[in-house]
């Protein structure tokens, strides 16, 4: 196109318009399509996902709820002596939450029972004195 | 010995660069000279697009310098074949043929007279055979977050409508006296896109690049002074004040699959975009799949600061004074500043369609980001709407127009170079 006319010209910009209008259009529709599909997929999934939450909370209030029924016997079955005189219930409740902690990490999901708490003695031995000022003062050297 | 001293200083003299700026021609580039330091004042002083600005105002600098030579194209001499030059057996044997077709033998190259091109002639070639634009468009996808345009689709027609500019100030060339194809790359610069323009103008219009790219940069930096009165003038306080809902979070999917999407419409549609929009959405594509980071480093790192300082240097070495000190470039920096404020003005108008379509709810301010400049034109629309409400964040809705605007550009010279080609 080299004449350069009034009509060439408007033809230019017409053209021009409309196709980058259409390319554009097309493009919301597709993108918009696509917006839909992904957010009917990642509906779904979330609803799968949460029905397999529920059923997963479910199972673990059932568990619990076994768990405690199985130590209430125990307990019954075994007297009153599992946990030893003067230790105080909060520091009973800090070694079990200790215990869960490693639990979980050395075998995630693992059952267990705290069948006793007692001392296991007083004081140190000169060799874990030793140790543990080793442990906490490694710069004082 | 002194004699011979002296005519050696003199002879040196008198060809030297210094000699040859006061004659006539050299009088034109000492004006292109003091241009090109305006134009590296700016970058550096005022950081108007320093990036590209700097390299540009530099390349025009070295172009201008007489007998640098930077960018004269090689020369090759052929001669009549001798005696003397066959027997010597050290030459280039050159077949010519005439109109007919006949053979002609008896010439040779001589590589004594024959001169190799300037350095930024055979840089410039990236530029003259469409390369660097693309490349730098690479850079741009790896940088370029689609998810406000993904998740607010109908931000595209404000990219489109941006690009009324282009086409108004196409016609506004024409009139001036321009042929299609300057005018074409003239209204290209309403696109408001740097490596846009360079590559409409390198495809259509070589001998304008200089003026189109210092206009074309220029008025992207100019973008916070041209755009919002002309956004105030169109749009009233209640229009301004509009608070856009929040925008939908968009999933890594939708980001993978985008770039595709883009590439397949457009350059089915547009084939002529394809180098454009190609390497835009390539750079999108390996930035949104996380599984290429060392690629998407280096493109947008390494690849476009190399491309950058090429394309910048070999687009001001375009500016000698024969094409840049005429009517012309006065006239391609008017129409280029009408070619911003028409595309500023498009998008806006249609962001009041918008705005009465969707009961209240989109914000016009958010149409002028459409004419790309990212993300320069988005944060005009922020900081334009937030004069009126001071608690009402524009950005992100803006971005979705304004990365639209970089495909609506590349759509739009892909249609122009399709016609005029």
């Amino acid at each position: 196109m080299e004449e350069i006319t009034w009509g060439n010209t408007l033809s230019v910009v017409l053209t021009g318009l409309v196709v980058v209008f259409a390319a554009l259009v097309i493009l919301i529709f597709l993108v918009w399509l696509m917006g839909k599909i992904f957010i009917a997929i990642g509906n779904k999934k979330n609803k799968e996902q949460e029905q397999q939450k529920q059923d997963a909370r479910r199972q673990a209030q059932q568990a619990m709820a076994d768990q405690a029924k199985a130590d209430q016997v125990k307990t019954e079955q075994a007297g009153t002596g599992q946990i030893e005189e003067g230790i105080p219930p909060e520091v009973v409740a800090a070694i079990s939450a200790a215990v869960a902690v490693v639990m979980e990490e050395s075998a995630p999901g693992a059952a267990y029972t705290i069948q006793r708490v007692q001392r296991a003695g007083v004081g140190r031995s000169a060799w874990g004195n030793a140790g543990l000022a080793a442990q906490l003062s490694p710069f004082d050297r | 010995m002194i004699d011979t001293f002296l005519t050696s200083i003199t002879e040196l003299a008198r060809t030297s660069g210094i000699a040859q700026l006061f004659t006539m021609d050299g009088l034109l580039n000492l004006a292109m000279i003091a241009i090109a330091c305006v134009l590296l004042y700016l970058a550096i002083a005022k950081q108007y697009e320093p990036l590209l600005l700097l390299p540009i105002a530099f390349g025009m600098l070295l172009v201008n310098l007489p007998l640098g030579a930077v960018m004269d194209p090689p020369t090759t001499v052929i001669k009549p074949l001798t005696d003397e030059i066959q027997e010597s057996a050290q030459y280039a044997m050159i077949e010519l043929q005439d109109a007919a077709g006949n053979l002609l033998n008896g010439f040779y190259q001589d590589k004594n007279a024959s001169v190799s091109g300037g350095l930024l002639y055979y840089l410039y070639q990236g530029v003259k055979l469409g390369i660097y634009p693309p490349l730098i468009f690479l850079g741009i996808g790896t940088m370029t977050d689609f998810g406000p345009l993904i998740a607010n689709p109908k931000s595209f027609l404000l990219g489109a409508a941006a690009q009324l500019g282009i086409f108004v100030t196409f016609i506004g060339a024409v009139c001036l006296g321009f042929n299609y194809q300057e005018a074409a790359s003239i209204g290209i610069i309403g696109g408001a896109d740097g490596p846009t323009a360079i590559y409409t103008t390198g495809m259509l219009a070589p001998h304008l690049l200089g003026p189109i790219a210092v206009a074309a940069y220029s008025y992207m930096a100019l973008v916070p002074v041209i755009q919002p009165p002309i956004m105030r003038l169109l749009t009233t306080k209640k229009e301004r004040s509009v608070v856009m809902k929040q925008l939908r979070p968009v999933s890594k999917v939708e980001r993978i699959f985008f770039p595709v999407v883009v590439t397949l419409i457009v350059c089915l549609m547009v084939p002529s975009a394809t180098p454009l929009i190609g390497m835009l959405m390539l750079g999108n594509l390996m930035r949104e799949s996380g599984v290429v980071d060392r690629l998407v480093k280096t493109a947008q790192n390494e690849l476009m600061n190399i491309i950058t300082i090429f394309l910048g240097v070999t687009v001001g070495a375009t500016a000698t004074a024969e094409n840049f000190l005429n009517l012309q470039t006065l006239g391609i920096l008017a129409l280029g500043l009408c070619a911003f404020s028409i595309g500023t003005a498009g998008g806006v108008l249609f962001g009041k369609l918008m705005y009465l379509f969707s009961g209240g709810k989109v914000n016009p301010l958010i149409g002028s980001a459409g004419v790309s400049a990212v993300p320069m034109a988005a944060r005009v629309s922020q900081k334009v709407g937030a004069e009126t409400n001071p608690t009402n964040f524009l950005l992100m809705h803006a971005m979705g127009p304004n990365v639209a605007g970089v495909i609506g550009s590349a759509v739009a010279a892909g249609v122009l170079i399709a016609i005029f080609k």
